[in-house]
Order: C-alpha cells, then structure tokens, then sequence
C-alpha cells in the first residue's frame, strides 16, 4: 500500500469555491427557480488501510427545498429532464438517473472532470448535493466563507454555515467585500432567461 | 412527646379517624394474604421447571408479606390505637369534649387487638 | 442460575408468569386505594386541624403520612418495579422464547434430528432414524434429498435411485450435518436468551431484598430520638438507590429503573441530577432529555477538571526545568518523561471531550434536531453515546454502532467520521422521512478493534458489548412516550457482530436489524436473531474487502442467511481514500496495488457521497421498505 495519496485538484480550502460556482451555475440553468429553503455543510470521513484517515476530509454541500416547493412537479420532475438536459450539454458524465423500489424517490448525479459530484435528490425533500470526493483537510482557519446561491441571503438563519461556529467561530465577514465572492461577475437573474427556440429541431436532439 | 398542651377536638371525627387506620391495616392483610398465596402457587411452577425466577419469587413474596406490607399494616394498628388512647387522655385537659370523647374512646370498641394496651400507648 | 432445559421451556406456562404480573398490578392498584383514604379521609379528613388541633394531632398526621409515603414507595419500587415488572419482562420475554422453541422443535422433529447434551450447551445432531434412513435403508427423507438435488428413491426396489444414494453418501452427511449445525446454533441462542431472561428476572427479585429502607419507628417512648434518624435516612435513601442502580448493584432492568424515576418527587429528581449527574447521566432507563441534561453537566466539569490537571503537571514541569537550569537537584517524585507522558494522554482526552462538547452544542444544520448526550467517557479508546434529535419522541429511531478504528476522536470534529455519518444519516432519514421525525443516535459504549487483523477476528469484544448494547436498547423503549417507535439498529463492518452477537445473546427489542460490510453477525441465519427475518437486512458493496474476511458466521448477505439483502455501490478506486475516482491518478503499473486497496477503501464506502446505499439504509430506517433496492 502506498503511503502518499494521489494527487488531488483540491485541498479542502480551494475546493468550497467551485462547487459553489457549480451551484451558482446550475441554478442559473433551471428556469423559474423558486428557491432553497437552507444552505449547510458537511463532511464524511475518508478511510485509508480500512480506517478513517483524519488527513482527508470530503466535503458535502447541501441545498434543499422546503417541504412545500419539494411536493410540486417543478422540482420533482421538470427539473429531473432539465438537469439531464444540463449536465449533457456540459459533457458531464451523469453516472446515475435511477428510481426508488416504488418509483416514488427519485436521483441523478454527474460527475465533472474535477471530480466534483452533483447529486440531485427527489426525496421527501428535494436537495441538491455536491460532493468533493476526498481531499487534503485545511485548517479551519484557511477556509474562507462563501455566499450561497439559490435564493438564501448571506449570513442569514437559512444559510448554516453562517452561523456554525466550527466553521466561523468569529462568525462571517459582515463586510461583505472581505468575503469572496465567486459570482460577482455573474449576470442576475430576475426570470426565465428569453429563448430564441430554433426553426427546427432536426440535428439537435 | 407532645400532647399536653390542648386544643381543639372534634371526638366524633377523631375516632373516625381511628377506625379507617384499623379498617385500612384489616383490608391491606387481607388483600395481601390473598396474593401471596397465588404467588407462592406460582413460584413452586416455577421451581418444578428448575428456573431462577421461581425460588426468587416465593423469597420475594415472603419478604413483602412479612417486612414491607406487614410493617405497614403494623405502623397502621398501632397508630390507630395510639390515636385513641392520646386523644382520651388528652381530653383530660380539656373539659368542654371529655365526657363525649371518653364515651367513644373506649377500649372496648377494639376487642381482641394485640398490642391494645402496649406499645402504642402513651407513654407519658 | 437458570437450569431451564429446552423441555422445561417448552412446557413452562407463561401465561401464569404473566397472570402473577397482572395480580401484583393490581395488588398495587387496590394498595394504593387504601394509602388514598389515609391521605384523604385522615390525614386531610376526619383528623384535619379542624377537627384536632395540637401537638399531638400534628406529630401523628405527620407519623401517618411518613408511613404513608414509605408504603407508597415501597409499592411503587418493590411490588411495581420490581416484581410486577419482573413477572410481566420475564413471561414476554419466556414467551417469545418458547415460540421459536416450539417452531425449532417441531423443525427438529419432522426431520427425525435430536436434541443432545447439557442443558446450557445442546446438540443437536441426526437420530439414529435419520442415520439409518441414509446409510442402511438408502432412502432418506425427501426434504434431504432435495437439499442433494437428487430424486427419493421410489421404492425398496428402486436400485437405480438407491445406488444414486449410494454415490452421494458424502453429500448426504454433509449437507444433513449442515442442517443440524444451523438447528443447534439457533436452540443455543434460544436457550441462552431464555437463561438470561430468567436469571435477570431472579437476580432483580432477590437483589430487592438487600439492604431495604427501614420502616419509619413507631410511636411510643423513643419516638422522638429515632424519627430524626429515620428522616436523614430517608434524604439519603434515593441517591443510594440511584447509586446502586448506577453500579448495577441493584439489578433493575431499564423499564424497572424507568418506573422507579417517574416514582419519584421532582425535588428527588432534581435533587439527584443536580447532586449526581455521574450516576444518572449513563444509567438506561433515564429519560433522553434528563441524561442529556446530567451527561453535559459532567462533560464540562470534566473538561474543567482536565484544564486543571494539565496546569499542575506544566507547573510541575515547569519547577524542573527551572531547577534544570538554576543547576539545582530536582527532588520531585515523578520525573520529567513520566509528566510528559502523562501530560499527553491529559491533553488528548481533554482535546476529545472538548471537540465533542463543541460537536453537540449547535442544532443539526439539516434537520434542525438538537445533539442529545447518552454516555461519554475517556477510557480506553474512549466511548460516546450521542443522538441526533431526542429518541423518546422521534417515530423513528436509528442506532449505529460503528466497527474498526471506532473511538472517542471520531465523535469530534477533527476526526469526526463518526459523527459525521450520524449526520448524514439523520439528514438522509429527514429527505426521505414522510415528514416524520428520526433520532439517529451513535452507540459507541464499546471496546472497538483497533485494526483489521487481530481483534476484529475475535468475538470477545462483540460479546463484551452484547449486555450494554441490550441494556440501550431497553433503555429506548422504556423512555420512549406515546407509540414505541420504530427502531432499527444498524451495525457496520465489526459492528454488525456485535448486534448480531447481542441479538442471539441477549436478544433486542428492535424492529429492524441492517447489517454493512459484516464479517459475520455471530449467527448463521436470520431466524436465531430473534425478530422476523423479513426484518433483517444486509449489504456489501461488490468491492469491499470483507467478502475475504467472514471470520464471525455466515454470511448475511448470502442466501443461506435467510434475511433481506438491499444495493451498496463501490464508489471507492485505487489506493487511496478518493469516492468518485474522479480525483484519482492510477497508473497502469499500480493497477494490481490499486485494486486491493480499493477493495479496503470500499469497506468504508457505505456513506459515501451518493453512494445508494445511503437511501435504501434511511428507507429501512423510516419504514419504507418498498422503496428499497
């Protein structure tokens, strides 16, 4: 067995920042997007030799509905064909799009060539899930606060991260310039974004 | 032990008092004899299917009978009879009730107790 | 010592175990009438201070309601708690024994098998009928030779099908060994659920016995000088008791002890959680919210206490360096290696108990539920009991009790996998919860294996753990209020033994069982676990390195197990830790290395990001069986 792990893209600290981009992103894509009820993040352990190994960490980024957004057709099914829709044209490998036993729950996942996983969950709750894979664990202090996207206002109750003091023990940047922002130069989007359908569809689907 | 400087009395209400500690220590016997023998019945079952449990259960049920439900049918007699006895004495002191009250305090009233002019008499 | 042989449980009435509860239940119901009139028709009735008024008066209310009260508490922890309770667990607990006995045993007897040796270690092996039916007559039973696979011989005169028999011979042994293998690994457990069950219920019975209260004195000459005595004793007589119940002196099942805390005064039991958090912040049997409540309450003096430590041992070091450098000889007992050997252990503990009291102060950011604190402590590898929401109200309940390399660091945040894996289940259990409510709760009250080889191929620790792991699970349904909920334990790698091992021993009043990556769960089929084996459930990942590693039993994921099985993905590549492959740089050369240590990395895989068996474990968790896959 191999003392060194691979190498990573990430460390833990870089890696917060473009999966956020990708939800950012992603939630740009979906028309009428009504919005995340909560932010949070976690983290799973990785193992090495069969145990967990407190060098890495895997990051899990969690945004999810509310009960009553996560109960429409919007989200449990038009954003399903969407997603896949997306994630082709992105090229990402969708390395899974399956039902549960009854066909009540739904998932689909999609992996970048960074190794970072969306997960898009059709639960009792509907969420979307993106996932680092293993990398390097940084020091608290090195991580930097990133704002949410979504629809859930930085620092506020429904952004959790804001206020879990292992993360931010100081709590966030108030001074919102001091915090990084990633979408800073990402157009807002206040509706459907317009459409020019094309004459036809032959060569396209 | 208190009891000299008197008061106030209703006889009537006292010796009722007297007769419930007498009636609750005949009933809690009574109820408790009655599941002991059922109990014991059922410990030797248990005993003849060679289990832990049965020996453990007719030791059980001796032990309640005799120190824990029996201690308190015991604290319930004496207390009864204590209650009377003090009350006519004390009645003594106090000449407005004496004549009612030792009419109904009477030793009589509790034939056959054991300990009627023992232990729970006061013993000023 | 229970000395039932399987005939004696067969034929044991448990109906009149049941009926003796039933009768105590009611002895108490009726006692209690009587202890009523005293308090109300004597006390506050006919000797009322309006009626009698004076010294006198006021010393015998208060005799009567101190006699009173010591018979209300007798009731209530003897009659009640103790043998109401002892009747009613042992007659449930005899009577679910004897079911599967009388299932077993009519199994046994149909195929001409019998039951052989000492009562506290059966055998059960093919009759003489069964041998002869085989080896002379060439005609076994027909459930044997479809286990064979081979057509019953149609008659004495069919040489055909007999020779067939002749040459499957071998088969035949083995395969009708096998059987009475199975059918003696679950008589045993039987049995020994069923031993346990009765000396428990005896041991409670007799340890009732020992050093009770006294009575309060009666009145006459010396009442004065022992009614003090009597009433320091009795402000002393609840925290011993809590004491005794604390170091399993007292023998009170979790239900029992759960009855003697709801008998007692609010001051009793805020006396004794302010007094004794120690006692009452581990003991089973106590409400959730209470031990939560006493359990912090002693992580932080602990932490204190540590801080305190550690500031004498560096003053301590500090006086010999100072001496060191003044030139000065240095008298101190201990010397400087040993402090700073000492120093280190100090500071890891208080490192741990600091990151899990800083783990279980913030509600899950997910589902919002509140960390409760069921048990810590700092021996050994360290133990942690914690549950994400509070079980004695949840509809659901989920305990994990995790396997390998468990310890106290896990339930913290720098190496927090453990805690981490609570999460995610509580988090996967709320989307796909129906809206109901799960506790997930991380039982490690165990001595884990440190590694893979070594003790993990032993079941010494997993049987260790089997008394406690009964006891929790106790513990959660006498707590719990309204509807019991719907409880899954959910064992992974060298976990899963010791709930199987747990389960077969002391048997657990658990709705489902979900084994992960098992190297065995200490029983060759579902059914000598104790509950439905429609309920019990395992997974292992294509890749997992366990599959080489069946040390403990059967495998439950196999189909001679007898349980369900649901999907697990290997989501884990090459040598090291990296779910997705995405990241992962494998060179062809290291592709033999890669795939070994993949197969090492998988057993840990099962709640990796996406991994589905994340969900088909919260819908076995949230009753939703259908769904799983």
């Amino acid at each position: 067995m191999e003392e060194q792990p691979p190498a990573t893209d990430y460390t833990q600290a870089e890696a917060y920042e473009p999966m956020e981009q990708g939800v950012a992103d992603l939630v740009e894509a979906l028309p009428d997007f009504p919005g995340f009820e909560r932010r949070s993040w976690n983290e799973l352990p990785c193992s090495h030799g069969g145990l967990d190994d407190s060098d890495y960490t895997s990051i899990e980024i969690r945004y999810t509905f509310s009960e009553a957004v996560s109960a429409t057709t919007q989200v449990r099914e038009d954003y399903l064909d969407e997603l896949r829709t997306y994630w082709s044209e992105l090229g990402l490998d969708i390395h899974r799009d399956d039902a549960s036993g009854t066909g009540k729950y739904h998932s689909i996942e999609a992996r970048r060539e960074d190794g970072i996983n969306f997960y898009y969950s059709v639960g009792y709750q509907v969420g979307l899930m993106i996932q680092s894979g293993c990398v390097p664990r940084s020091d608290v202090s090195e991580l930097t606060y990133i704002p949410p996207s979504g629809g859930i206002v930085p620092g506020s109750e429904q952004d959790t991260v804001a206020h879990d003091s292992h993360y931010f023990p100081e709590g966030v940047p108030t001074d919102q310039a001091a915090a990084i922002d990633p979408f800073a130069t990402a157009q807002p989007v206040s509706g459907p974004v317009p459409f020019d359908p094309p004459a036809s569809y032959e060569g396209h689907l | 032990m208190a009891g000299a400087d008197v008061f106030t009395m209703e006889p009537d209400e006292v010796h009722k008092s007297v007769e419930i500690l007498f009636d609750v220590e005949s009933e809690v016997d009574s109820r408790t004899a009655t599941l002991i023998d059922s109990t014991t019945e059922l410990a030797q079952q248990l005993k003849d299917s060679d289990t832990a449990l049965g020996p453990a259960l007719a030791e059980a049920a001796e032990w309640w009978q005799l120190r824990r439900a029996g201690g308190f049918t015991g604290l319930c007699g004496n207390t009864g009879e204590y209650l009377a006895v003090c009350a006519e004495e004390a009645v003594e002191v106090d000449d407005y009730n004496a004549g009612d009250f030792a009419s109904l305090a009477d030793h009589d009233r509790y034939p056959g107790r054991a300990n009627e002019n023992a232990s729970s008499r006061p013993d000023w | 010592m229970s000395d039932m042989s399987w005939k004696d449980l067969r034929d044991l009435d448990c109906a009149a175990i049941q009926s003796g509860g039933y009768a105590w239940a009611g002895y108490v119901d009726r006692m209690v009438e009587q202890s009523e009139r005293l308090r109300t028709d004597v006390i506050a009735g006919h000797l009322s201070i309006e009626n009698y008024e004076s010294d006198t008066a006021t010393q015998v209310r208060e005799h009567i309601d101190l006699f009173t009260g010591r018979f209300e508490d007798d009731l209530s922890d003897y009659a009640q708690t103790r043998v109401r309770t002892a009747l009613l667990e042992a007659s449930e607990a005899l009577k679910a024994e004897q079911d599967e006995l009388l299932e077993l045993v009519g199994l046994i007897e149909e195929r001409a098998y019998e039951i052989e040796g000492d009562k506290h270690d059966y055998e059960v092996n093919p009759s003489g009928e069964l041998h002869r039916s085989i080896y002379l007559h060439l005609d076994p039973p027909q459930w044997l030779c479809d286990r064979v696979g081979i057509d019953k011989p149609s008659a004495w005169y069919d040489l055909v099908g007999e020779a067939e028999v002749m040459s499957r011979l071998g088969d035949f042994y083995e395969l009708a060994k096998e059987l009475g293998a199975q059918y003696q690994d679950r008589l045993r457990a039987i049995m020994s659920r069923a031993h346990d069950a009765d000396d428990e219920a005896a041991a409670a019975l007799t340890a009732m016995r020992e050093a009770p209260p006294e009575l309060p004195p009666q009145l006459g000459a010396t009442y004065d000088d022992l009614i003090d005595d009597y009433k320091a004793e009795l402000s002393e007589e609840v925290a011993a008791e809590m004491e005794a119940i604390f170091n399993g002196e007292s023998d009170l099942s979790p239900e029992q002890v759960n009855q003697w805390w709801e008998g007692l005064s609010d001051a009793e039991r805020e006396a004794l959680i302010a007094e004794h958090p120690e006692w009452v912040g581990p003991t089973d049997g106590i409400p959730v919210d209470v031990r939560d409540t006493a359990n912090r309450t002693v992580l932080d003096d602990q932490i204190t206490g540590l801080d305190q430590e550690i500031a004498d041992i560096e003053q301590q070091m500090d006086a010999i360096n100072a001496d060191y450098e003044a030139g000065r000889p240095n008298d101190s007992p201990v010397s400087y290696s040993e402090l700073q050997e000492r120093l280190e252990e100090l500071r890891q503990d208080r490192d741990q108990l600091a990151d899990l009291d800083s783990r279980i102060q913030e509600p899950h950011p997910d589902t919002g539920q509140e960390y409760f604190l069921l048990g810590f402590g700092t021996e050994g590898e360290g133990q942690a009991i914690v549950s994400v929401g509070n079980p004695d109200t949840a509809d659901n309940v989920n305990v994990y009790v995790p396997g390998t390399g468990a310890d106290l660091g896990g339930a913290g945040y720098d190496n927090g996998g453990l805690m981490n894996r609570i999460d995610s289940m509580a988090y996967d259990a709320m989307r796909f919860g129906k809206g109901e409510e799960t506790a997930t709760v991380l039982w490690l009250d165990y001595d884990a294996p440190d590694g893979v080889v070594g003790e993990a191929r032993d079941t010494a620790l997993a049987e260790a753990a089997a008394d406690d792991l009964g006891s929790f699970t106790d513990g959660l349904r006498a707590t719990a209020e309204g509807e019991p909920s719907n409880l899954t334990m959910t064992g992974h790698s060298y976990g899963s033994t010791t709930v199987g091992i747990a389960a077969r021993d002391e048997g657990l009043d658990v709705d489902n069982m979900v084994f992960i990556g098992s190297p065995g769960v200490g029983v060759d089929s579902a059914e000598a676990l104790g509950i439905d084996p429609d309920n019990v459930w395992a997974s292992r990942n294509p890749d997992d390195v366990i599959e080489y590693g069946m040390v403990h039993g059967e495998d439950p994921t196999g189909e001679e197990f007898g349980g369900n099985t649901f999907t697990s993905e290997a989501t884990r590549e090459g040598e090291h830790p990296f779910p997705g492959g995405g990241n992962v740089l494998l060179g062809a050369a290291g592709g033999a290395v890669a795939a070994v240590d993949g197969a090492v990395a998988n057993h840990s895989a099962y709640w990796d990001d996406g991994n589905i068996s994340r969900e088909n474990m919260a819908f076995i968790a949230t009753g939703q069986e259908g769904e799983v896959e």
